[in-house]
C-alpha cells in the first residue's frame, strides 16, 4: 500500500507550511510508513497497512504538529505582501540589470571590429532583448506569481494584487538596446519608465494573458475542492 | 508524543521530545523510524510516540541549527538521517540542566508530601 499523503500535503500547504518542509515531511512519513508496514508484516499482523497508519498518527495530529511550528511557515504565508507585491518588481529590476550587463559584455567582446560593421546576429540579439522586455518579461513575472501562488495553495487576494501590480509596472518599464553598428560608434541603452498611448493597451494585454491562466489554473486545481484529511 | 498524563496536562511534556531526540542524536546520526524505536526501547515504552509527529520537531531543530540532515542510502533504502551540531550539543546541555532542576524540584516536593509536608 502507498502512504496516502496527498490530502495531508494540500492541507499543510494551504496552512502556509513551506513547500520545502512539506515535501520532506511527506517523504519521511512515507519512509516511516514503509518501515512500520514491514514491521507489522514481520510479526504477522493481519492488517499491516492499517496498523502502520495507526502508529504513524492521525491525519489531524500529523497536520497540527507541523502547522503549530510557525517557524516552518513559508515567506508567502508570513509576508504575502512582500512576496507578491515587492518580489516581482525587484525581479524586474534584476532582469533589467542582468540584460544590460550581458549586452555590454557581448558588445565589448564581439562588437564591431576595425573596418567592419557589427555582425547581423548582434543586431538581432539586441532586437530580441528589446522584444523580450516588452512582451515576454511581464508574462514571465505573471507566471512566476501564479506558480508560487499555486504551489503554496494561496488564497487569491495577494496573488491577484501582485499580478495587477506587475502587469502595470512591467508595462511602464522599458529597456531598449541599440548596439554600435561600426567601430567607433556608440551603442545606446535606455532604461526607465514611461506612460504613453500604448501603455493602457499593454497593461490590458498583459492582464489578459496572465490573469485568466491563473484563475483557470486555480479553478481546476483539485486541491482547492478537496476536503481536508486523508 | 503520547504519555499517560498527556490528555489531562498536555503542556507537562512540553520540550521532552526535543530533549530525547537531542540526546539520542548525540551518539549517532539516525533517521525518524530509528529514533522512535530508540525512544521506546530506552524508556521501556514509558514514552511512546505518535510516530509521525517527531518530524516537525526534527525540522524545527534543524532550522534552528541544532541538527543537520542528509539523505543517505543504506541497504537500498534512502532515508533522511539527522546529526547533532555543536549548537545542538549546547542546546541539549541547556535543556538537560533545566530538566534536572525541574525534576529535582518536583521530587523534593513529592518527598515532602510523603513525609507529611503541607502547603
Amino acid at each position: 500500500m502507498v502512504f496516502p499523503f496527498e490530502r495531508l500535503r494540500d492541507r499543510l500547504l494551504t496552512a502556509g507550511v513551506s513547500p520545502r518542509h512539506v515535501r520532506r515531511y511527506m517523504a519521511e512519513l512515507s519512509d516511516h510508513f514503509t518501515d512500520l508496514e514491514a514491521e507489522a508484516k514481520s510479526v504477522g499482523h493481519p492488517e499491516p497497512a492499517a496498523r502502520a497508519l495507526e502508529r504513524l498518527g492521525r491525519p489531524d495530529d500529523l497536520a497540527q504538529a507541523m502547522i503549530a511550528r510557525t517557524e516552518l511557515r513559508s515567506w508567502t504565508a508570513r509576508a504575502p505582501w512582500a512576496v507578491f507585491l515587492l518580489g516581482p518588481p525587484l525581479l524586474l529590476v534584476v532582469i533589467d540589470l542582468i540584460s544590460i550587463l550581458v549586452m555590454i559584455m557581448i558588445v565589448k567582446t564581439v562588437g564591431p571590429q576595425p573596418g567592419q560593421v557589427a555582425p547581423s546576429w548582434l543586431v538581432s540579439l539586441a532586437a530580441a532583448v528589446n522584444f523580450f522586455h516588452v512582451y515576454a518579461v511581464p508574462l514571465l513575472l505573471g507566471q512566476i506569481i501564479a506558480i508560487v501562488a499555486m504551489r503554496q495553495r494561496m488564497r487569491p487576494l495577494w496573488p491577484l494584487i501582485g499580478l495587477v501590480a506587475i502587469c502595470l509596472i512591467a508595462s511602464l518599464n522599458y529597456l531598449h538596446v541599440d548596439v554600435p553598428l561600426a567601430q567607433g560608434q556608440h551603442g545606446e541603452i535606455s532604461l526607465g519608465a514611461s506612460a504613453g498611448r500604448w501603455t493602457a493597451f499593454r497593461v490590458a494585454i498583459n492582464l489578459a494573458l496572465t490573469l485568466p491562466l491563473y484563475l483557470a489554473w486555480r479553478r481546476w486545481q483539485p486541491a482547492f475542492a478537496r476536503p481536508l484529511g486523508y | 508524543m503520547r504519555v499517560p498524563s498527556r490528555e489531562t496536562n498536555p503542556s507537562f511534556m512540553s520540550g521532552v521530545p526535543e530533549l530525547l531526540l537531542l540526546r539520542l542524536l548525540q551518539d549517532n546520526e539516525m533517521y525518524g523510524y530509528e529514533l522512535v524505536q530508540a525512544v521506546q526501547e530506552q524508556t521501556k515504552s514509558a514514552i511512546t510516540l505518535g510516530e509521525g509527529v517527531i518530524y516537525p520537531v526534527l525540522h524545527a531543530l534543524e532550522r534552528d541549527g541544532a541538527l543537520t540532515s542528509r539523505r543517505k542510502t543504506v541497504n537500498g533504502r534512502s532515508r533522511v538521517y539527522y546529526r547533532l551540531t555543536e549548537l545542538g550539543s549546547q542546546r541539549f546541555a541547556d535543556l538537560k540542566g533545566n530538566w534536572s532542576r525541574i525534576t529535582d524540584a518536583v521530587s523534593t516536593v513529592l518527598k515532602g508530601a510523603e513525609h507529611g509536608f503541607s502547603v
